[in-house]
């Protein structure tokens, strides 16, 4: 089990709502995740490298040569609203 | 209330955009003053499936910054997320670096009043820029543009090494000097190229770090200076009425020279960065890190002390000389022209150039670094006067004659013929007895009578010979 105010907290961060209900669901549910993850405790790992990359792939790059350039159109098609050839989004509080 | 009684402390976050062609994750123009959502790519919309792929020119100017700040570059290297929702970043993360930043304590030594100061540089990181948002005053939505999402930063973060406003803006200005040397941004800061946040706080002289106010988004060196003043200001005065600081981020509003609380939403601030799966680790090889080693040009700092020891320049005159690369290159373009008199050369860009054009278009001033060695050399070989110098270069300004055509052309030269001064003088002292009483009382008189030799020659009269013969005439016995 973990703490309520860890659900409520990391559900905030998430921009979830969750009613009462789904709270004591989601602090049964992480808690058992997080009991099982514990497991891993148990392993000696002094001197073990922290492993970042599971598997070791070379990073591509690219060149800086412009290329991809979407249609303005079609970079607000999925936009449930857009304005002035802008995405409008419910209004942020701040920085004005 | 005494601000004597306090210390300021001071540490900076800048972030620099770097001058690729594209962004950081994907091949859309960084170009900025776009029409809004048209240099956007699916990668910077955060389109399921797609895959960010790394620029390969921002790894080499991230080190080049380190290299310049005297870093420790780490040669393996991770880009983790920064988890936050806004709508300015479409994935709900920002592609940054955490725990293991491309460079590390590093350092940077300016001069603020002729004195040595060093801060320590924290840390380096690459990252993406978010999007931009506008607000509408009355309207329930925001505006948000893209353009701007994904565009290459580094943040470069330094130790709250320093003390004063003053001390913030050297830093600065040293800072954006290197990275405009380095060829890795172009320091507009207006345009966003280059922005600090200071994180300000006061304390008893002695006594414990104070809590800190973070000061965002400030696009200018003056308001940077009143910002800080401000705000140290702001601290000292709660504290002293016995009020606590509050840990927060302050904007500032240039009008009313204030700092004031950014208004957000109330929540917890948790990253929850972790390395980002899409990108494996940035392995940096020795071949590679020695190339761009070799790379870097002559820094500021390294200028102004060859200036000093190779010219025998003032520590004044080589700072005004290296601050910006381009007047740096004019200086010494102009020096390989003319190689005699550098200090003459130091003294013509900073007094006349520099009057006539922006530091930063100087590569295209109308008297280009070679006619300004012409002028230089007539001087030094006295083809013409100082006096008459001035009158070529604002001849200069507005035709494309070099000055030996214009002294010509105009007939300018210098009259350094003591025959001809001589006769001038002759006759002035004979027109004036009475100046000649008055010289014989008070030798500062010697003025007047140089003042009227030039204007009968029209100021070409070579200076050195007219003060000698009128010193010899004047102090000889009346006939």
């Amino acid at each position: 089990m973990i703490d309520r105010s860890e659900v409520v907290k990391m559900a905030a961060l998430s921009k979830l709502e969750l009613g009462e209900e789904e709270i004591a669901h989601h602090q049964d549910t992480l808690g058992q995740i997080l009991d099982y993850i514990k497991t891993l405790d148990d392993v000696d790992t002094t001197g073990v490298q922290p492993t970042i990359h599971p598997i070791h792939l070379e990073l591509l790059l690219r060149e800086d040569v412009v290329d991809g350039v979407l249609s303005r159109e079609d970079v607000l098609k999925n936009a449930p609203q857009s304005q002035n050839g802008k995405f409008a989004v419910p209004k942020m509080i701040g920085d004005t | 209330m005494s601000m004597q009684d306090w210390e300021i402390v001071i540490g900076c976050e800048v972030h620099c955009q770097l001058d690729t062609q594209t962004k950081i994750f994907s091949g859309a123009p960084t170009t900025f003053g776009m029409e809004a959502n048209t240099q956007v790519a699916s990668v910077d919309l955060g389109l399921p499936g797609v895959l960010p792929v790394l620029n390969e020119k921002v790894i080499g100017f991230a080190i080049k910054a380190g290299l310049a700040l005297e870093c420790t570059i780490n040669q393996v290297n991770e880009f983790a997320r920064k988890n936050y929702f806004y709508p300015d970043l479409p994935k709900g993360y920002q592609i940054s670096q955490a725990e293991l930043p491309i460079c590390e304590h590093g350092k940077l030594d300016f001069f603020l009043n002729g004195q040595s100061k060093r801060v320590g540089i924290t840390r380096i990181h690459m990252e993406e820029d978010a999007g931009k948002s506008s607000h509408l005053s009355g309207k329930p939505i925001s505006l948000v543009d893209l353009n701007r999402a994904g565009t290459p930063l580094v943040e470069i973060v330094s130790e709250p090494d320093m003390g004063s406003a003053d001390e913030v803006v050297a830093y600065l200005k040293e800072l954006r000097a290197i990275v405009l040397y380095l060829g890795i941004c172009d320091g507009n800061m207006e345009e966003g190229s280059f922005r600090c946040d200071a994180n300000v706080s006061v304390r008893k002289r002695g006594a414990e770090l104070g809590t800190r106010c973070e000061l965002k988004n400030i696009n200018s060196f003056k308001f940077i200076k009143d910002a800080i003043n401000y705000e140290a200001f702001r601290q000292v005065e709660l504290i002293e009425a016995g009020g606590l600081v509050r840990q927060e981020t302050r904007l500032y509003n240039p009008d009313r020279g204030i700092t004031f609380t950014m208004r957000t939403k109330e929540e917890a601030h948790d990253y929850r960065y972790f390395p980002d799966p899409d990108l494996p680790s940035i392995v940096i090889s020795d071949e590679e890190l020695e190339a761009i080693r070799k790379e870097l040009p002559e820094l500021p700092a390294e200028k102004r002390e060859r200036y000093q020891s190779s010219f025998s320049l003032s520590v004044y005159d080589s700072e005004v000389l290296a601050a910006d690369k381009h007047v740096a290159q004019y200086f010494e373009t102009s020096i390989d022209a003319f190689s005699k008199t550098p200090k003459i050369t130091a003294n013509w860009i900073i007094n006349e150039v520099l009057r006539e054009t922006k530091a930063s278009d100087v590569g295209h001033f109308t008297i280009t670094p070679t006619r300004l060695a012409g002028l230089i050399a007539l001087l030094d070989d006295k083809t013409i006067n100082g006096k008459i110098a001035k009158t070529v270069f604002e001849k200069m300004l507005t035709t494309a004659a070099s000055a030996e055509e214009i002294v010509s052309a105009e007939g300018l030269r210098q009259v350094s013929d003591s025959g001809a001064i001589e006769s001038v003088v002759d006759r002035l002292i004979e027109e004036n007895p009475d100046k000649v009483e008055q010289y014989r009382a008070k030798p500062k008189m010697l003025g007047w009578f140089v003042g009227q030799v030039m204007k009968a020659m029209k100021g070409k009269a070579n200076p050195a010979i007219v003060n000698d013969i009128l010193v010899k005439k004047l102090n000889e016995e009346p006939k």
